[in-house]
């Protein structure tokens, strides 16, 4: 008895996930509409449809310079997060010594602390060193969101990567360098986008541990965009949404083109962000 | 004096024994010289609010100031009351989401059912934020829609409320719910399911006996992230909020714009001992289903 394709549950089923899939939709979808709306405020449907803030949002330097910096700190972050959560991978998964355990641990902590909460610690400590304001501390705060990420997708790779292939590079006297650059680096390719491509997202998109750590001079993009919603609610952060979406979606074909469900599964059962 | 014998290559066999040290020096100097030292910042600055002024001096003031009034363990509750609303309603949407998903025969529907839910993640939390106050708001989309069809003549107030931070969180929050459950609920064989058919269990006992027990796993882990993340939400709540729903993070944020550095350090802790109670609560959890299994297969 197996429940064929007219099963009313599986009917049911599905019928659900289509209203689930509209639900998720939905925002997005109406951003875009909202982008090309006539009217200065919030009002539906629109009265008729412009590009004029799309114009206007051209004219916002602010928010300019903020993709700017938000755009080097999370490149900055996403690099060192490979670099050096690779590092930390080879080390925790290549090598038995004591207190393995502990340092993973230490490693992974960052994930379960509030971002708002770390956010405070951060600007308290950037207050006490003096070294508030700059992309140096932004740089830093992010490094720790994404660098427990890359090192907990890095090190699964690694155990799955195999090993003998590394053991007979060495047999044949390859160099420990050679070796990982030959031999270990291409087997966690898929690994080392993924972690990448999320340091990248989680970056690009923090708020809470950015927000108290930005000046006028190291402004952010998502904090620029709470910032312009908290003053007014005029299309222009419709408009930038519209771009910011356009280039989301073109992000999640990449990603989908390019990376296994079951890696992207894992990250996200992992905790995501 | 014991004699150092040095074999030749020796030091390279020493390189490679001790390769571990360099490999993790740069992550551990970095996680401990920034986050730890911040944890610990975090503490002190709770009982030495007036570290940064240069004035040190011990008092519990925040603490008591917290802990002694009213008004804030009423944040904490709504705070937690609105986390448990998210989850569960997460979880009502999420699972069967999750279940329909591992139901789609063919493969290009299915990576589309994916695609639309990981999608969002893309999109900024702050875009994301704004469509739903596009779509709530009294002129919105949804009041328009429902006084088309003439189900209402005045506006339902549905953001600067609990409801529409609920809407919101739910959204921005599902897909967190959805994966984990679609990553065990793959794992449920269907042979066990027939096995069970076979011997007269109806679908409903089918479920609730062999795939429900079977995905708690996942559901577990799907509601620790899904409530963890809600306590911690800052953007989305303040803006559906309006101000008009406080919460800990908002608490933390109301604190920080008025330099009151001890109150939000310790409104900080607050909200990490909760997350920490939350993990340590769902690896119980989650280790008593495992057992529960091994004890029913034995």
């Amino acid at each position: 008895m197996r429940p064929g394709s007219r099963d009313p549950v599986r009917l049911a089923l599905l019928a659900f996930l289509w209203l689930v899939v509209a639900f998720m939709l939905a925002p997005i979808v109406f951003t875009l509409v909202f982008a090309f709306s006539d009217a200065s405020y919030l009002i539906f449907p629109p009265p008729g449809y412009s590009l004029r803030w799309f114009a206007k949002l051209f004219e916002q330097r602010a928010l300019f310079a903020a993709a700017v910096n938000s755009l080097v700190v999370a490149i900055a972050a996403t690099l060192a997060s490979l670099v050096v959560g690779t590092a930390a991978a080879m080390g925790l998964v290549r090598y038995r010594f004591f207190g393995r355990e502990l340092l993973r641990t230490l490693f992974l902590a960052p994930l379960i602390v509030p971002r708002i909460a770390f956010g405070v610690a951060m600007l308290i400590y950037a207050v006490l060193l003096r070294r508030f304001g700059g992309l140096d501390s932004l740089f830093l705060a992010h490094l720790m969101v994404t660098l427990p990420f890359a090192i907990s997708i890095l090190t699964a790779a690694l155990v799955s990567a195999d090993r003998s292939l590394e053991e007979a590079a060495a047999d044949l006297g390859a160099p420990p360098l050679v070796t990982f650059w030959k031999v270990t680096l291409p087997q966690i390719r898929t690994g080392l986008a993924v972690s990448g491509f999320f340091a990248f997202i989680v970056s690009w998109d923090q708020v809470e541990t950015s927000l108290f750590l930005v000046k006028t001079d190291n402004m952010t993009l998502p904090v620029a965009m709470f910032y312009y919603l908290q003053r007014q609610q005029d299309p222009v952060i419709a408009a930038l949404s519209a771009l910011l979406i356009g280039v989301a979606v073109v992000g999640a074909v990449i990603a989908v083109l390019t990376v296994n469900p079951r890696d992207l599964q894992r990250v996200l059962s992992a905790g995501g962000r | 004096m014991p004699q150092i014998v040095v074999r030749r290559g020796g030091w390279r066999a020493a390189l490679r024994r001790y390769a571990h040290v360099p490999l993790l020096t740069p992550a551990v100097g970095l996680t401990v010289a920034v986050f730890w030292v911040c944890m610990a910042v975090l503490v002190v600055m709770s009982v030495y609010p007036f570290l940064a002024a240069g004035t040190p001096r011990l008092t519990l003031a925040a603490w008591q100031r917290l802990l002694g009034d009213p008004y804030y363990w009423g944040v904490i509750g709504t705070t937690l009351r609105l986390a448990f609303v998210v989850t569960a309603l997460a979880l009502v949407l999420g699972y069967p989401a999750a279940y329909a998903i591992s139901k789609i025969q063919r493969p290009g529907w299915a990576l589309a059912a994916y695609v639309v839910l990981f999608a969002p993640i893309l999109v900024s939390v702050v875009v994301r934020t704004y469509g739903w106050l596009l779509l709530l708001s009294n002129t919105g989309v949804v009041n328009y829609l429902l006084r088309a069809a003439g189900l209402i003549r005045e506006p339902i107030p549905l953001i600067f409320n609990e409801t529409g931070i609920v809407i919101a969180m739910v959204h921005i929050l599902l897909p967190f719910m959805v994966f984990p459950i679609l990553s065990v609920v793959g794992q449920v064989g269907g042979d066990l399911k027939e096995a069970a058919m076979d011997l007269g269990a109806n679908r409903w006992v089918t479920f609730r006996r062999i795939t429900l027990p079977l995905t708690a796993p996942g559901v577990i882990s799907g509601c620790q992230i899904v409530f963890t993340l809600t306590i911690s939400a800052f953007v989305t709540p303040f803006l559906m909020g309006g101000g008009r729903v406080q919460i800990l993070s908002g608490l933390i944020y109301r604190d920080m714009e008025a330099v009151n550095l001890g109150f939000a350090s310790v409104v900080a802790l607050v909200l990490l001992a909760l997350a920490v109670a939350i993990l340590a609560a769902s690896n119980v959890l989650t280790r008593r289903t495992y057992r529960r299994a091994e004890v029913e297969r034995a």
